[in-house]
């Protein structure tokens, strides 16, 4: 009598079977790239824009840091933790040493020469120029001490007319990453 | 080239030129003598009618300026403002378009005095373009005769 029940490999036990030896692997070699992302606004509500302190850290004793989330040790951390700390000293300890200083002095600091090319570099700026195109000569020290000068007459309300020195720290501002380069 | 021109604060605006800002100045018989130490007393802005054609000029005083250009005394050609600047007009109509007029030069601005309250102030004038400067000249020429 033959057997009723059907032979079924449910489990795939039967090693009577022969399977397909599986492809090889074959390694390839990709190319990653990144890009920037676009920031959508200063608000960094989960706290996740940690590259903006450790490229561009904003001085940890000022109250400019509109950073939401990070308390300004944190700030201090994530700069000491990155290469940004020379920097970041050597920067606050110059603003430090200006903002203590009186327009007559900070226009002291200015050398002729300075100022003429800072003078030329402000009319090209206003003819049209690219304002990270820094007349050669122009130094950091002298856009720092500028920018101290301009912050000034902007908080005695001397620029409130034109706008003139608001727009100019914003070209300073560019303008000192370009001679850190 | 002349690199300066020196306003001279009497009754009458008078406009000359003068090569270098030194701290004493001899003009028309008159001896001015730098009331500031400083030859950048403040930003200034060339006041334009139109494209090249300067009316006057405004000086924007820093902080350790203000006190004296208080001292000055007020002229028919003159208007201080809020912010302790000081508009001066070359000619009778002075109107201008503010927003050719913001140059907020930064070359170099002196206070002079002379006697008890006879003041000028002299302004480089490196950065006006060609234009401008033949029409400042033509003015500068007409006003001395």
């Amino acid at each position: 009598m033959d057997n009723p029940i059907r032979y079924i490999d449910e489990f795939g036990l039967d090693t009577g079977k022969v399977k397909p030896a599986p492809k090889p692997i074959v390694l390839k070699e990709v190319k990653v790239t990144a890009t920037k992302a676009k920031k959508k606004s200063d608000v960094d509500p989960v706290g996740t824009n940690l590259f903006h302190h450790a490229y561009k850290p904003a001085p940890w004793n000022h109250d400019d840091c509109h950073c939401p989330v990070l308390d300004q040790a944190m700030i201090l951390a994530v700069i000491i933790a990155t290469d940004g700390l020379g920097d970041f000293l050597e920067g606050a300890a110059a603003d430090e040493s200006l903002e203590g200083l009186t327009t007559e002095e900070l226009n002291a600091k200015i050398s002729d020469s300075q100022r003429d090319l800072l003078r030329d570099w402000f009319k090209d700026i206003k003819n049209g120029a690219d304002p990270e195109n820094v007349p050669e000569g122009l130094t950091k020290e002298t856009l720092k001490v500028y920018e101290q000068v301009a912050k000034n007459a902007i908080n005695a309300g001397k620029d409130a007319r034109l706008g003139v020195q608001a727009q100019r720290l914003k070209y300073i501002e560019k303008a000192i990453k370009v001679i850190k380069k | 080239m002349n690199e300066h021109i020196i306003l001279i604060l009497d009754n009458k605006l008078k406009i000359k030129y003068v090569d270098q800002l030194l701290p004493k100045l001899r003009i028309d018989h008159v001896d001015f003598v730098n009331e500031l130490e400083s030859d950048f007393i403040g930003f200034y802005d060339w006041l334009r009618e139109s494209a090249d054609v300067i009316k006057g000029v405004r000086l924007v005083p820093f902080d350790f300026a203000e006190e004296a250009l208080t001292q000055i005394p007020n002229r028919p050609y003159m208007q201080k403002l809020h912010d302790y600047g000081l508009e001066l007009y070359f000619t009778d109509e002075a109107n201008y378009i503010e927003q050719i007029s913001c140059d907020q030069d930064i070359g170099r601005t002196k206070l002079y005095k002379a006697g008890a309250s006879d003041y000028a102030i002299g302004f480089d004038i490196k950065n006006l373009s060609f234009d401008e400067l033949r029409l400042l000249d033509d003015l500068i020429t007409k006003e001395n005769g």
